[in-house]
């Protein structure tokens, strides 16, 4: 099974469940940026779920953290899927009471992936989010994802409203320096944003 | 000498142009995709480097060195 195939069957389960979910991290900075690859996926689930159902719904290739953990970059709960052979790992955050997480989760946008609707993190709120990890994690992956996402995306962002959030989160210097590190795009393509 | 900074802006630019050309789809899937080949990858250096491991040596093996490579990956 491949690592797509085994994203898929999580979001059916958690689908199954009645779960509500998006998928945030690398896989959403992928869709809106550059692609590189991933190791892992990340999903962020309105509610934990019921852990025996989900188990149930998933079946004898996965195992499920029955403990929750707590993800210091983050700083959520979260619980792990993991997928035997091949290994792959599905990293299950819960929805904290952070107000950006609330409203990110608000926002999050559905997209047709392999036939079906996948709901995923919005480009601003992937910028916003990974600026914010980077500056708690220092991992430099997280900008490069964000210089992407800007870049790919450039005209089509809600400039202001990644701006209100990093003022918040204390990244707007970052956001400014990383915009900055992007360099001119042809003019066909760039707009006045 | 290293390349410019000019001729690293122009790859750049490339790479974001190409990006630009893809479906949300085919980007979303782009990562499990990449995943996958290095899985394979990974599975074809332990069997060169064991080559008469099991099917369950090999899987073990590779699920040790994914753990590795997340832990690379997170500390990145």
């Amino acid at each position: 099974m491949s690592p797509n195939a085994i994203l898929i069957k999580v979001v059916d389960a958690l689908d199954r469940c009645g779960i509500p979910y998006m998928v945030v991290g690398s896989f959403s900075s992928n869709a809106y940026g550059i692609e590189r690859n991933t190791h892992d996926a990340d999903l962020v689930l309105q509610v934990p779920p019921p852990t025996d159902k989900l188990i149930q719904e998933l079946g004898p290739d996965f195992s499920l953290d029955r403990q929750l953990g707590f993800e210091t970059v983050t700083m959520t709960q979260r619980q792990i899927a993991s997928h035997r052979d091949p290994p792959f790992k599905i990293e299950l955050f819960f929805l904290s009471d952070d107000p950006h997480d609330i409203q990110r989760f608000e926002r999050r946008a559905s997209g047709i992936i392999g036939g079906r609707n996948i709901f995923v993190a919005t480009a601003e709120d992937v910028v916003i989010t990974k600026l914010r990890w980077s500056k708690q994690g220092r991992r430099t992956k997280d900008i490069d994802d964000v210089r992407n996402v800007l870049a790919v995306q450039h005209g089509k962002l809600d400039m202001n409203y990644i701006r209100q959030w990093c003022q918040q989160h204390g990244t707007l210097e970052l956001l400014e320096t990383t915009l900055q590190s992007i360099p001119p795009l042809p003019p066909q393509l760039s707009d006045s944003n | 000498m290293g390349p410019t900074q000019e001729l690293i802006d122009e790859l750049y630019v490339d790479k974001v142009l190409a990006a630009r050309q893809r479906t949300f789809e085919q980007k979303f899937l782009a990562g499990g995709e990449l995943h996958e080949a290095v899985i394979e990858r990974m599975k074809m250096g332990i069997l060169m480097q064991n080559p008469n491991a099991t099917e369950e040596e090999v899987a073990a093996e590779l699920s040790r060195r994914y753990a590795i490579a997340r832990i690379l990956e997170n500390r990145e």
